[in-house]
């Protein structure tokens, strides 16, 4: 082979002092398809940042050579004219314009076929609607060019993003995830479509499904803590070796020892079910218990209804609900969370910067406000040096690190910040903690401090229900895991010998898992 | 841990008084300050006179009474057009009572029974408004669209499109009397020595950054001194003024010390993290613009009692001259930041200017353009300080 497509030398990253990448290289050349793969938090997304231009040269350490030439973009758009094309895990398109409009405006406008850059060119729907017809039936896309984009399967939707790279002359096409949320039978389809145009573009496809890994690429990328600690080729290496390089060190388990929960559950949920307003099923007959002091994850695949049980059980999921709730005994019908924090039922949504903080407000802000009616003073008045001395107390036992409680949250590490949040709904010493995502874009370190507070809360006799999308962590954490598929409970697992692989076989719907 | 906290302690004791830390509440001062002294120079020394500026404080206490609960509203991220119909409204249901149904005739509790009528009539459409908004969640925008028109077509129903006039006495006081200039400095002393006290414990507490402490001693005793030379040299405190500051301290006093005001800073902050951290939204929200409705009742009672009447045109345009002072108070319109301390200043600014021109003449034409340039100024100024 002669020189690579893509050279990346010593890029390095940091946030806040923090290093995202450290010093990362390696080489991709023509016609490879190249598998990235590393924990959350390796820098994976960083490094596809960078080589898409959402971070302009010149804010990160180290040259990105493509084609022989240094790469110097300043915005996405550049970075989609050099060649890059990245397919986020989150799809970029227009989702109620049709497959022929978004293929062809993010560019000039080529509305008769022939490429404009006039603002006011008319628009010729058919000879534009034909065209985008074409280069769907030239790639062998199954995909109607005049359909919206919105009433398509997330599948067909990739497809046209990869239609909307290859338009735009990619050489190098970058899949972030692509997997997450699609069937067996579509995830097969993605990948004949991807084996069949590996003539025409170089791929780096990013996950951490390995048997996906192994069965598309040619060389695996091992990023580590911010590191390309290894490159490895497919036909000299297994599966082993490539976990034991993501993970650093020899995979331990910290062994839950089983325990006993007998007693009766605190929270107890039969045979919910849970309907969209366009009555497609999310959930369906999910029926669990959890007694206090008990950690329950719920692991599943994107779209396997995990986030949505949480907040059906909670009332704020649209859509109507049947099924039964019981708390403490007593049938319960929470209809907001309100109501379910004044049974002491706290919940921690997954998205913090959308749904938990308020990011212009301070800490103390932050962690008071659900539990303002605690700081009363007689009058009915907010007590201020109260406050104070809770917001102080709050800081000291999650370990906030931060020099002053006024400062906004907006500031603080991503870690600081789901601290703050879990301190928010600990002030109120809820019975039972719902946590979606508790270390979702934390640093490794903070993950371990909001572990052991976990831990900790839940020694202290608090029920924990926790849904992650990571099982490591679900196995660190779990006295028991509850596996969801398309809605359904595939199989409750007592966290004792459990391996990630279990989990997943349940979580892909390949095997029926045995209730316990 | 303990080095944590000695940090926090550190930066409590030791915050000094940075001009950037206060440049936003500096800089509308000084913009006051120096307005008044070119008003002055230019006026040839009418501008600064206990009379203009007992004048000035009478002209601003109906923007002063709307902007109070404007800042509410925009706190929680909304905004509420419907505040100068409102206010013809309930005003002119003031006059009518006072006119047609002859409350006049009874004296104070004619005159009593009128102004309530006034805020009742404002806090039932605020209430409607707040409804509309909270349990239907239609935009404030559109609902408060709807309620200007509606206001205002009731207003020419019910007075029949003609001005409903004189109103009686008693009510008319509510414009032209005074608080005796004797009791007006006792009041102002009083209020003086309050805040001093608050502040001095503060201080001796540590409760607050010391910059904060400093910025309202200074604050109280540059107003207590204004107030004193103005009032005190001039007839006393108007009514209407005392009414308009009363509502801006309960104002400020809500916003800072009850969950209501808390609850209405995490509204406009994250509407979803508010409402999954139980806040009652809806109930706030509706409780904002009830309130917003009754303080635009207050306001068109005290707007007919100034002109001793009422117009079917009332406070037309006075929901923008609230907005502006809110904005140019430094309150986002994206809610969540802002305080009725600022939009104090802003309404000073206004007012300032409106007295300020008309007093050395500038025709209200190029009054109007002169206000508006101000306002894209100084949102420009509070985004630029906000950046950086």
């Amino acid at each position: 082979m002669s020189s690579p497509l893509l050279s990346v030398s010593k890029v390095s990253k940091s946030f806040d002092g923090i290093f995202a990448l450290r010093e990362v290289s390696f080489e991709i050349f023509e016609g490879e398809c190249i598998a990235l793969v590393g924990e959350n938090g390796a820098g994976k997304s960083t490094l596809m940042k960078i080589l898409s231009g959402v971070w302009p040269s010149g804010k990160y350490g180290g040259d990105v050579f493509f084609e022989g030439k240094k790469l110097a973009l300043k915005s996405p758009v550049e970075g989609r004219k050099s060649g890059i094309s990245i397919i986020h895990q989150e799809l970029c398109l227009f989702p109620k314009l049709s497959v022929a409009e978004n293929l062809f405006l993010t560019e000039s406008f080529p509305y008769d076929g022939t490429p404009s850059n006039k603002l006011f060119e008319r628009v010729h729907w058919k000879a534009f609607e034909e065209k985008a017809q074409c280069l769907m039936d030239e790639l062998g896309f199954d995909v109607e060019a005049r359909a919206i984009v919105e009433d398509l399967s997330v599948a067909k939707r990739q497809l046209v993003e990869i239609a909307r790279a290859f338009h735009h002359k990619a050489r190098l096409l970058i899949l972030d995830e692509p997997t997450s949320a699609l069937s067996q039978v579509e995830v097969e389809h993605l990948f004949r479509v991807i084996q069949r145009m590996r003539g025409q573009m170089t791929f780096i496809y990013i996950s951490h499904k390995l048997d996906e890994v192994f069965e598309l690429a040619d060389r695996i990328i091992v990023l580590r803590d911010g590191q390309a600690v290894t490159s490895l080729k497919k036909s000299e290496t297994d599966a082993a070796q490539v976990i034991r390089e993501m993970v650093g060190r020899p995979v331990h388990l910290e062994e839950k020892a089983p325990k006993d929960f007998d007693g009766d559950p605190i929270l107890k949920v039969n045979r919910l079910s849970h309907e969209s307003d366009s009555a497609k099923t999310i959930l369906k007959e999910v029926s669990f218990e959890v007694c206090s002091g008990e950690v329950l994850g719920i692991s599943g695949l994107m779209g396997s209804g995990r986030s949505e049980l949480l907040r059906s059980i909670l009332g704020i999921q649209p859509g109507t609900r049947t099924g039964e709730v019981w708390f403490e005994g007593n049938k319960v019908n929470w209809e907001n969370i309100s109501q379910a924090m004044e049974d002491k039922v706290a919940f921690v949504p997954e998205d913090r910067k959308r749904d938990g903080l308020f990011l212009d407000h301070g800490i103390d802000f932050n962690l008071t406000i659900a539990t303002l009616d605690q700081n009363l003073s007689g009058t009915g008045t907010l007590a201020l040096s109260e406050e104070k001395k809770r917001v102080k107390s709050l800081i000291e036992r999650l370990g906030v690190k931060c020099f002053d409680f006024k400062s906004p949250v907006k500031v603080l590490s991503g870690g600081n910040q789901q601290k703050v949040l879990l301190g928010k709904v600990v002030a109120l010493s809820p019975k039972v903690l719902m946590l979606d995502e508790p270390t979702r874009g934390v640093d490794i370190g903070a993950k371990e401090e909001i572990y052991t507070i976990i831990r900790q809360l839940a020694s202290e006799g608090m029920a924990v229900v926790l849904v992650s999308s990571e099982l490591p962590e679900l196995l660190a954490l779990s006295d028991r895991i509850m596996v969801l598929r398309e809605g359904k409970v595939m199989g409750e697992l007592q966290n004792h010998k459990l391996t990630q692989e279990k989990i997943m076989l349940l979580a892909a719907g390949e095997v029926n898992g045995s209730r316990s | 841990m303990e080095a944590v906290l000695e940090r926090l302690k550190m930066k409590t004791s030791n915050s000094k008084l940075s001009w950037k830390t206060y440049q936003r509440e500096i800089i509308p001062v000084l913009v006051i300050v120096l307005c008044a002294l070119i008003f002055d120079a230019w006026s040839g020394g009418a501008f600064i006179t206990p009379r203009n500026l007992s004048n000035l404080s009478r002209q601003i206490c109906v923007n002063l009474t709307l902007a109070v609960g404007m800042t509410l509203v925009i706190l929680t991220s909304g905004i509420d057009l419907s505040v100068g119909s409102v206010l013809a409204l309930s005003g002119m249901a003031a006059a009518i009572s006072q006119v047609h149904w002859q409350w006049a005739s009874s004296g104070l509790v004619g005159a009593v029974f009128s102004f309530g009528l006034a805020i009742a009539v404002g806090g039932l459409s605020g209430a409607t408004t707040g409804m509309a908004v909270s349990r239907l969640k239609i935009t404030p925008f559109i609902v408060s669209l709807g309620m200007m028109v509606i206001a205002r077509g009731l207003t020419l129903i019910i007075s029949s499109a003609q001005a409903v006039a004189p109103l009686g006495d008693t009510l008319g006081r509510l414009s032209s009397d005074y608080v005796s200039p004797q009791i007006s400095f006792v009041l102002l002393l009083g209020i003086a020595g309050l805040g001093l006290g608050v502040e001095v414990l503060r201080w001796v507490k540590q409760s607050a950054p010391g910059g904060d402490i400093a910025k309202n001693l200074f604050a109280i005793l540059a107003l207590c001194l204004l107030g004193i030379y103005t009032f005190c040299n001039y007839r006393g405190i108007p009514y209407m003024v005392f009414i308009s500051v009363l509502c801006a301290l309960v104002g400020i006093f809500a916003l800072k010390y009850t969950r209501f005001g808390r609850f209405i800073y995490a509204i406009g902050g994250n509407r979803e993290a508010a409402e999954l951290s139980g806040v009652p939204v809806a109930k706030t929200l509706w409780l904002t613009y009830f309130l917003m409705g009754c303080l635009a009742g207050l306001a068109g009672v005290m707007d007919s009692a100034r002109v001793n009447g009422a117009v079917p045109s009332a406070g037309e345009l006075g929901e923008l001259d609230a907005i502006a002072a809110v904005v140019i108070g430094g309150t986002s319109l994206m809610g969540g930041m802002g305080t009725i301390g600022g939009t104090v200043l802003g309404v000073l600014i206004m007012g300032t200017l409106n007295n300020g021109m008309s007093l050395v003449g500038v025709s209200e034409h190029y009054q109007k353009v002169f206000k508006g340039l101000v306002i894209i100024l100084a949102v420009y100024l509070d985004l630029r300080s906000k950046k950086k």
